[in-house]
């Protein structure tokens, strides 16, 4: 990242340093240049004023002739002096500026020129004088006579002077005019010399400027281009992360997050996302505050240079969290997320940020559950099959009769119409009451996956009993179950009679029971209910680690008619018994009992009078304050009622819908159903329940049923 | 997803469509599984097809005195044939939408369609038990029903 | 071939077992395993000797655990490279370890390639 950055700042500096450069080199051309220029005007003025010069040696003989002629004519040669005077004088004139301009032209230094104009200032001093003097011959060189004019001193001094100046004109002419005519050499040199140079520093200039401009105008592109790219490459980065379905952002050292994120993330954490904002803030709201703790120190372990990243990732405290969402519709949703972090490296060097990525797995999750959970019906199914062993075919037969029967009567009982509140209550208490009389039978044959399926549907009908409010809606979850109960006793079904066809007959209970009472007790196979209430009372007390013997009277002289709901009551009873009734045997060693309990079932009469089926146990007796406390609790009762309840009142409340007294829900007993069950069980029969006991001794319930006839009607709807 | 959940966003928009287009609520009975033979089919049906994740079929079958009194509601005068199985075709539209919206990718929703007459048979897997949630409004009595395994 | 700069490796856990299996695990060539140590003294008193470079790190270790261990190995030699192996019941602990200057976390049960493949990156850390 950083040599990338230094790449780019190079690259953004190149063109300025050229430029630079360039005009600086421009710059100093041009300087040249102009004092080039400036050189090659002075020589060409010392060049005019030179090549002007080389005429004045000629001039001055020719004044210097028209004096001497004037002499010898006696005329007037003021005017020719005067002129002399006037060109000897431009002449010391013309040298300076020559000099000046010489200086100028930067060649005051040059030796060739410099002795030229040595020779020329010699010449020149030479005849000079000799002009100066004829100059200062004041008054008129002429004394008029009558014998005409005649030549005074002045004039012949002047005459002495022109003559000697003529007669020097010919060296003069020659020293001077070769003088000039050398310097007048020179300086061309010079001004061709200059002249050049100029051309070749503008030549030089002109190329640079167009080189400069081509530089300009390449940069000028280039950077046209790379903007471009820089504009597509970021469209193409914001292409990516709008598209990208992971939630990906960039945290820097202090976990503030990055100026960029995918679109996704807003998607997948329900929130607005703030560049620079910190990264804890957004985690908080969605793990609790120890988890939080966790990740901020792992993602900050991620800045430690020794901690390599691929060998931490088991301890990402954010690898899968369980978040929830509030739903638009009202409600939250589970979602599961997942946090994957990741250094960006740059040249080698450590990253200076991280990037991190955040998944919606809740799919992934899913699918892992429910792979679980096949996982888990397998086991289960072969646990049944296991548990389905044990079980005589055709005992296995009747289970899967009875309950088929049960739920059939469950569906028929929602089925009928009834949209009130209490209506719907009643339903409820009614698929609950068939549903637990097969949860028993299932306790008691030992099927405990069974019972641990129907045990799943009593825990919805009894999550809905517990609400304030239950309308049609409600019920669906319900009969989704009642659904699945259906297929799965469907299956067990058939096992039980494919069992039923490969079990060898001395398998069956048949074989075990006499076959006097075989013939009387038997039906379609089922076991005798002394026999099947020994075994839930077995199973149940083995499940509850109590002692407990059964005995049993009676039981195979109950009419056909009531065998039915017989075994369902007593199935009810037993268990309800040795959960309820029956302490455990260290409670009973502390009070002084045998540790093993008894619990005893009769029935007896049909003479005339009915039958009293009665159960038994010497148990610690029905809690009479624990339970008013409990239909108080579960508003069964008014406090104003309960302060006026008699002890048969209070005990009448075990039969009330809803009432249980056992800590805990478990799949023997404690849905508060079973003793509801068994009075409306008794009810349908025409019978009623009494019930003795006496505290830390027993607990009698003595069902009167009457005899049978028209009063039984058929209890179950198809 | 859960059969559970799919039955409740089924039924909701079966609610939702009293609500809103109606303006009158209706209510839901308890459901219950249709056992031995097929539940009744009222005189129009308005159903969709499913398969993908799940298979099978959803639908609203209602008699034709509801419909009418539902049209009236709806402003509706014409009372034709053709009007009638527009509106359950309408109910069964609003199931689709909500499938689609609540279920995802792993469901592949056909477009509605109507069929008339109460002697009509819906075919269904017949391993399958329909689950029958009726829905009561004013004195009529419409079913939905949601045969999925 | 090369004269590769050898890594000198000490395991550090308490179960005989867990330090033999990774010492048969160990199949990485230029790692010479230097000793073991069955707790955190143990370790230390090895490091004066053995001088090792990289270190596996059992976390839960009688007299001296994991943690403590890594703090003080890291106190003689900054540069030492430790390897958490433990199996993760609280991710806070390894994350811990990692603070006080451990490089990685191998989760137990692991297999012969997860070793190895945790000890390649640790030497590359």
């Amino acid at each position: 990242m950083k040599r990338r950055r230094h790449d780019f700042d190079l690259s953004q500096l190149l063109p300025v340093v050229v430029a630079t450069t360039f005009a600086a080199v421009l710059t100093l051309l041009l300087t040249l240049g102009i004092q080039r220029a400036a050189q090659l005007q002075s020589a060409s003025g010392a060049l005019q004023l030179a090549s002007e010069l080389r005429s004045l040696p000629q001039y001055f003989a020719t004044e210097l002739t028209l004096v001497q002629r004037g002499l010898e004519s006696r005329t007037f040669v003021g005017e020719p002096i005067e002129d002399i005077a006037t060109a000897r004088d431009g002449f010391d004139k013309a040298l300076v500026r020559i000099d000046r301009d010489l200086e100028a032209a930067g060649l005051g230094s040059s030796i060739e020129i410099q002795r030229i104009r040595g020779a020329l200032d010699a010449a020149w001093q030479r005849f000079s004088p000799q002009l100066v003097a004829i100059g200062q011959h004041k008054g008129s060189p002429y004394a008029d006579t009558l014998a005409g004019s005649r030549l005074n001193a002045t004039g012949r001094a002047l005459k002495a002077d022109v003559d000697a100046a003529l007669a020097q004109q010919d060296t003069v002419t020659r020293d001077v005019g070769g003088a000039l005519k050398d310097l007048a050499a020179g300086l061309q040199d010079t001004v061709g010399d200059r002249g050049r140079s100029l051309r070749s520093f503008l030549v030089i200039g002109a190329a640079v400027a167009a080189l400069l401009l081509a530089l300009m105008l390449y940069f000028a592109l280039r950077s046209r281009r790379a903007a471009a790219d820089a504009l597509r490459a970021e469209r193409q980065v914001a292409d990516i992360l709008g598209t990208v379905r992971e939630g990906l952002f960039l945290l820097d050292r202090n976990l503030a997050l990055g100026a960029v994120h995918s679109a996704s993330l807003t998607r997948i954490l329900h929130t607005e996302i703030v560049s620079g904002g910190a990264f804890e803030d957004l985690l908080r709201p969605l793990v609790p505050a120890k988890t939080l703790a966790t990740a901020m120190k792992f993602v900050n372990l991620l800045w430690k240079e020794k901690v390599h990243e691929d060998l931490i990732d088991t301890v990402n405290p954010l690898n899968q969290i369980e978040v929830r969402f509030a739903r638009t519709g009202g409600g939250t949703e589970s979602r599961h997320l997942s946090f994957a972090f990741r250094r960006v490296k740059g040249g080698g060097e450590k990253g200076e940020h991280l990037l991190g990525i955040v998944t919606d797995v809740t799919d992934r999750v899913q699918i892992a559950h429910e792979l679980e959970q096949s996982k888990a019906e397998n086991q289960a199914q072969l646990d049944l099959v296991m548990q389905l062993l044990q079980v005589p075919g055709a005992q296995l037969q009747a289970f899967v009769r009875d309950s088929d029967m049960a739920l059939r009567k469950s569906n028929a009982i929602l089925k009928q119409p009834g949209r009130e509140e209490s209506e719907l209550r009643a339903k409820l208490n009614g698929v609950f009451r068939e549903v637990h009389a097969i949860k028993g039978e299932a306790g008691g044959l030992a099927l405990t996956s069974i019972a641990a399926r129907i045990h799943q549907l009593e825990d919805s009908l009894v999550a809905l009993r517990d609400r304030a409010h239950i309308d049609g809606n409600d019920f669906i979850p319900i009969v989704v179950r009642l659904d699945e109960l259906m297929s799965y006793l469907g299956g067990v079904g058939q096992f039980a009679d494919r069992l039923a066809e490969v079990q060898p007959k001395g398998d069956t209970l048949k074989s075990i029971v006499p076959p006097l009472l075989a013939n009387q007790v038997l039906d379609a196979g089922e076991p005798p209910l002394d026999q099947l209430l020994a075994q839930v009372v077995r199973e149940t007390a083995a499940a509850q680690s109590k002692r407990v013997t059964l005995s049993c009277r009676g039981l195979e002289e109950i009419p056909a008619p009531y065998r039915k709901a017989a075994k369902e009551i007593l199935v009810h009873m037993a268990r309800n018994a040795i959960v309820h009734g029956i302490e455990p045997p260290d409670a009973r060693q502390a009070a002084s009992k045998s540790d093993t309990a008894a619990v005893r079932i009769s029935f007896e009469g049909g003479a005339g009078d009915g039958y009293v089926l009665t159960v038994e146990d010497d148990g610690q007796g029905l809690p009479y304050e624990r339970i008013l406390d409990t239909a108080l609790r579960k508003g069964l009762v008014s406090p104003a009622d309960a302060a006026r309840m008699e002890r048969p009142a209070i005990y009448g409340l075990i039969f009330r819908p809803g009432f249980s007294t056992a800590e805990q829900v478990t799949e023997h007993a404690g849905r508060g159903v079973g003793l509801d069950a068994v009075s409306h069980a008794v009810r349908e029969l025409g019978g009623s329940i009494g019930i003795a006991t006496a505290d830390g001794k027993f607990t009698r319930f003595r069902m009167k049923l009457p005899a049978t006839g028209d009063k039984v009607a058929a209890t179950h709807v198809a | 997803m859960s059969l559970q959940r799919e039955i409740g966003t089924f039924v909701a928009a079966v609610l939702n469509y009293f609500d809103t287009a109606v303006q009158q609520a209706a209510v839901v009975g308890t459901p219950y599984l249709a056992l031995g033979k097929p539940p009744e089919i009222f005189d129009y049906t308005g159903m969709i097809r499913i398969s993908g994740k799940r298979k099978g079929v959803v639908y609203f079958t209602a008699p034709k005195g509801m419909l009418s009194v539902m049209l009236m509601r709806m402003q509706e005068t014409d009372m034709s044939d053709a009007n009638l199985r527009d509106l359950v075709g309408e109910v069964a539209n609003t199931l689709s939408g909500n499938a689609r919206k609540d279920f995802g990718r792993n469901f592949i929703i056909s477009t509605p369609s109507v069929v008339a007459g109460s002697s009509t048979t819906i075919g269904y897997s017949p391993d399958s038990r329909p689950i029958v949630v009726p829905i009561d409004w004013r004195a009529y009595h419409a079913n939905l029903v949601v045969c999925l395994n | 071939m090369n004269a590769l700069p050898a890594h000198r490796l000490m395991i550090v856990d308490d179960s005989n077992i867990m330090r033999r299996k990774i010492e048969r695990s160990q199949e990485i060539p230029n790692v010479e395993i230097v000793g073991t140590a069955g707790n955190g003294r143990e370790a230390l008193e090895l490091h004066a000797s053995a001088r090792p470079t990289l270190v596996t790190m059992d976390l839960t270790m009688p007299e001296m655990d994991g943690i403590e261990c890594v703090e003080q190995l890291v106190g003689r030699d900054p540069d030492i490279r430790i390897l958490v192996i433990s199996a993760l019941a609280d991710k806070a602990t390894a994350i811990e370890a990692l603070e006080k200057g451990a490089s990685g976390f191998l989760c137990k049960p692991f297999t012969e390639r997860q070793l190895n493949e945790a000890l390649v990156k640790l030497i590359e850390s």
